[in-house]
């Protein structure tokens, strides 16, 4: 009994040598715990949503606005645009009925024609879900701390996840299957008008050929001639 | 077990009174280079000019460019918490103790803008007082306050006024510092600890502290080691408690490492040779790299003074990595920044300044370039 007792009077320095830094772990754990804030588990989806599209460089889908459906294909990436001497970086999107979207950073535009792209052809493009251009919205939203609503529900013929926030330019709600939280369907509504879109992500050499094809990009320097 | 704790009397008042007016001159020194930076700041806010990457919002208000940068991410840390968005400059970039203490002093009912500005700068008074103490435990008296005057108005000081952490820091490293040097390990151990959960850079306070456990380690008893080996781990300790916090809420202990990829910081071996070797090309890309080229030489320089001088290796060490480690992320940014926290880079110029003459000079040249730095602020980040 005496001989534990000298032992653990002998070893007593190791109480504070180790029990302090053990001390300052946890106090520091719990003191940020009780002083911040935690996202709520709507908005970790959100993040993990967002983490998975933007693995994606080519996003596939079939639109519908108004009664109208089309397939879409969506292509990001880094392209030198027509006069320009700079790669920048945009997205590509080619509809079903042929016609030519992009947006290298100055707005949305139709291809061969000047200005911005009309409304309804904005609305094709947001549906068309390129994920760069997607992951801009929700992940700004995000950042500003803005609400992130998501609820349990079913897309494309199996369980997922809707997370539904509020972008510039109206709401929009994207469903993510779990537990990969890949993005299965998406929903545009507000001054563009309602739409939806299936969405298929990713897409083979083919489809990345089919859409430089259309906008004519030269796949080394990926001019874009739009 | 424990220190002995001091009752506070009405006699350790009046010491307390005294021992400031002994220190007039800091807090002199302190006020007339805050006085620079605020000048400065009126000087913008007035002028709306230069413009640089500061927006409406920013000129709004007269602390606004004292409240931009990295102060926008601290305060959302402080509102909103921790959230790391993928693909995104996020937030899990930011240590906690600074955007902690905003928390606690926008209870006040200011502005946690306002309140944070008030804050770091009164910290940096601290950290000025405790840096005069830690130098007069190692140096003779003149160049110990030469020096504590030299960091006052050292140029890239303005960030100290800044809702940055870099004063709370300055004042973590200088306590613990101290606390080592006379043995109160606790104290210490409180001061490291705070000094590595409001930057990563804290951890380095192990290499001081260990040395000064090592020259005082035969003449203490088995208690006094215990607390000793204590103050050495809680940086480290401390530091941990960040990731452990970041895997509990958001599920990710690597949130932090991911957050400053976002940044363009992800370390990589090769990155040290990697900043060195294009060097140039930062510099026609940016020329503003230029400035953090040359803080980052110019301490490295006065380290090679500092260790001229007799400033212990073991802080000259710390001075060294906290400029060398960050090019390991492949670019020299806000390295001059991050070369403020090298203490013993002002002991370096204060032994440089040892005639009279010298020392006004420098300290002209310093104020100076304190004053070009800060009217410079909207055009490069800090």
């Amino acid at each position: 009994m005496m001989s534990s007792v000298r032992a653990l009077i002998r070893f007593r320095w190791l109480l504070s040598a180790l029990g302090v830094p053990v001390c300052v772990a946890a106090v520091g754990v719990g003191v940020q715990g009780v002083a911040f804030r935690r996202p709520t588990g709507d908005t970790l989806v959100a993040a993990a949503a967002l983490e998975e599209l933007l693995r994606y460089h080519v996003m596939r889908g079939t639109e519908e606005l108004g009664r109208t459906r089309v397939t879409s294909t969506c292509v990001q990436g880094w392209f030198r645009p027509p006069h320009g001497h700079r790669l920048v970086r945009g997205e590509l999107v080619l509809l079903g009925n042929g016609t030519r979207l992009y947006d290298v950073g100055h707005g949305i535009r139709v291809a061969g024609t000047a200005g911005l792209a009309p409304l309804a052809d904005r609305a094709r493009f947001l549906l068309a879900a390129c994920p760069r251009f997607l992951g801009e919205v929700l992940g700004e939203r995000l950042i500003k701390g803005a609400r992130v609503h998501g609820d349990r529900t079913a897309a494309d013929g199996g369980p997922a996840l809707l997370l539904a926030f509020r972008a510039p330019r109206g709401p929009m709600a994207l469903y993510v299957s779990p537990p990969s939280d890949r993005p299965v369907e998406l929903r545009i509504s507000g001054a563009h008008g309602r739409g939806w879109t299936d969405l298929n992500p990713g897409g083979g050499r083919a489809a990345i050929r089919r859409v430089f094809h259309a906008f004519r990009v030269a796949t080394k320097r990926r001019t874009l001639n739009a | 077990m424990l220190e002995r704790a001091q009752p506070w009397t009405p006699d350790r008042s009046r010491l307390l009174f005294a021992w400031l007016v002994e220190r007039r001159v800091v807090l002199a020194w302190w006020a007339g280079s805050r006085a620079i930076v605020v000048a400065g700041i009126l000087v913008i806010h007035w002028l709306r000019a230069p413009r640089g990457y500061f927006g409406h919002a920013i000129f709004a208000h007269i602390l606004g460019p004292l409240e931009a940068w990295d102060g926008i991410w601290y305060r959302a840390v402080a509102a909103r918490g921790y959230l790391l968005v993928p693909g995104h400059q996020s937030d899990p970039a930011f240590f906690p103790f600074y955007p902690l203490l905003l928390k606690l002093v926008g209870l006040t009912g200011m502005s946690v803008g306002a309140a944070g500005v008030v804050l770091s700068n009164l910290l940096f008074a601290g950290a000025l007082l405790a840096f005069d103490a830690l130098g007069h435990e190692l140096f003779p008296d003149a160049l110990a306050r030469r020096a504590t005057l030299l960091l006052a108005v050292f140029p890239t000081g303005y960030v100290c006024s800044m809702l940055y952490p870099e004063s709370l820091v300055l004042l973590a490293f200088a306590l613990a510092g101290l606390f080592a040097a006379r043995g109160r390990w606790l104290a210490c151990a409180a001061a490291a600890a705070v000094a590595a959960l409001a930057r990563p850079e804290g951890v380095l306070l192990v290499l001081p502290i260990a040395a000064a456990l090592a020259s005082q380690w035969r003449r203490l008893d088995p208690d006094q080691r215990g607390r000793g080996i204590a103050a050495v781990l809680s940086a480290p300790a401390a530091a941990i408690s960040f990731p452990v916090y970041l895997w509990w809420t958001l599920h990710d202990p690597f949130a932090w490492s991911e957050a400053q990829q976002a940044w363009g910081r992800s370390f990589r071996i090769g990155g040290l040779w990697h900043s060195l070797s294009r060097m140039g090309d930062e510099l026609s890309r940016q020329p503003w790299a230029a400035r953090d080229i040359g803080f980052g030489a110019v301490t490295l320089l006065l380290l090679a003074a500092a260790w001229r001088a007799g400033a212990p290796r073991t802080w000259i060490l710390l001075g060294a990595l906290l400029v060398v480690v960050p090019l390991g992320s492949g670019s020299f940014n806000s390295d001059a920044r991050f070369a403020l926290l090298a203490l013993p880079a002002y002991w370096g110029l204060a032994w440089l300044a040892s005639t009279r003459a010298v020392f006004t000079l420098l300290a002209l040249l310093c104020a100076g370039l304190l004053a070009a730095a800060t009217v410079t602020l909207p055009l490069v980040f800090p």
